[in-house]
């Protein structure tokens, strides 16, 4: 494998200036959809123009990482009831369960319907008992949360198949409470929690 | 430049691959669909894909920068491989499904 070094240079095609002879240096590089960059990585520079013209393989590890660190921010702010439900159905699982188990819990269900192993009609009802407000007065609860690109993207196409299939124009937030009402059915209620072994190991894996 | 036959470009394009001595064009960023640039698959599958190509899914045509330069274009696999030799590397613009 070719190894380069800063001030290293190579014969390459800049797409503005034609042929020329790009110099790596360590630049920050944006990804092309717009989604994140990648800080300091060793890159081949266009002399003319000065735009980043070469990525070298010794790079690409970096990259790869980078990609991996988007994440997203999801922020629901709801009756605390909804939250109160993702802790109750944490501490059957697991009672050394912490507020750190929300997330993994809901991206749980999020990925069952969103690869199909869970009918995305299921969540149906409990979507449209979260629509009913809560008949008394209740504080609210902000969730916020950092999630993988992949699961923004599954838990998008979530809302985006239930509003679909239902009609009607949900958010993200209608469906975070739609799940937690069905993991209040399928793991707070019954004697017999639902996905226990699943459930049990991710919760040991993030309270390494 | 002289025209190579597709097996001659084949076997360069794997010889790079496996020394390592390849490179990805860029235009000011990093080019998500390029799947090899992102380590989403390595260059050894790269190799397996050129392996299982033949010469019917081969195409060539000038850079459209540099007329001087013929691109290479193999569509194989489900995926599409464009690049160019420019010696001491194989450079690659386009690594994707």
């Amino acid at each position: 494998m070719h190894f380069f070094r800063a001030g290293d240079r190579v014969r390459a095609v800049c797409d503005l200036d034609g042929r020329v002879e790009a110099t790596f240096a360590y630049r920050d590089v944006p990804f092309s959809d717009g989604i994140g960059d990648v800080k300091g990585i060793l890159s081949g520079v266009c002399p003319v123009c000065e735009r980043i013209i070469v990525i070298p393989p010794q790079s690409t590890p970096m990259i790869r990482d980078a990609r991996r660190d988007s994440l997203r921010s999801l922020e629901f702010n709801v009756p605390a009831v909804y939250v109160e439900m993702l802790d109750a159905a944490s501490y059957r699982i697991d009672a050394g369960a912490t507020s750190e188990f929300r997330k993994p819990l809901l991206m749980y269900y999020v990925h069952r319907m969103a690869t199909g192993k869970d009918a995305l009609d299921d969540l149906g009802p409990y979507i449209r008992e979260a629509l009913v407000p809560p008949g008394q007065s209740m504080p609210k609860r902000r969730l916020s949360m950092k999630v993988s690109s992949k699961s923004h993207t599954e838990l998008a196409s979530l809302v985006k198949g239930l509003s679909d299939a239902m009609s009607r124009s949900f958010t993200a937030t209608d469906v975070m409470k739609g799940i937690a009402l069905k993991i209040g059915a399928e793991i707070v209620a019954p004697s017999v929690p639902k996905h226990r072994a699943d459930l049990m190991a991710i919760s040991a894996l993030i309270n390494l | 430049m002289a025209s190579l036959g597709f097996t001659s470009i084949r076997r360069r394009a794997i010889a790079h691959l496996l020394s390592g001595t390849f490179l990805h064009e860029a235009r000011g960023d990093i080019d998500v669909k390029n799947h090899l640039a992102m380590g989403r698959v390595s260059a050894l599958d790269v190799v397996a894909l050129l392996k299982r190509s033949s010469g019917d899914q081969y195409s060539s045509s000038p850079h459209h920068r540099d007329s001087s330069i013929a691109m290479h274009v193999i569509r194989t696999g489900g995926y599409y491989l464009k690049f160019y030799f420019e010696a001491p590397h194989v450079m690659f613009i386009s690594v994707h499904p």
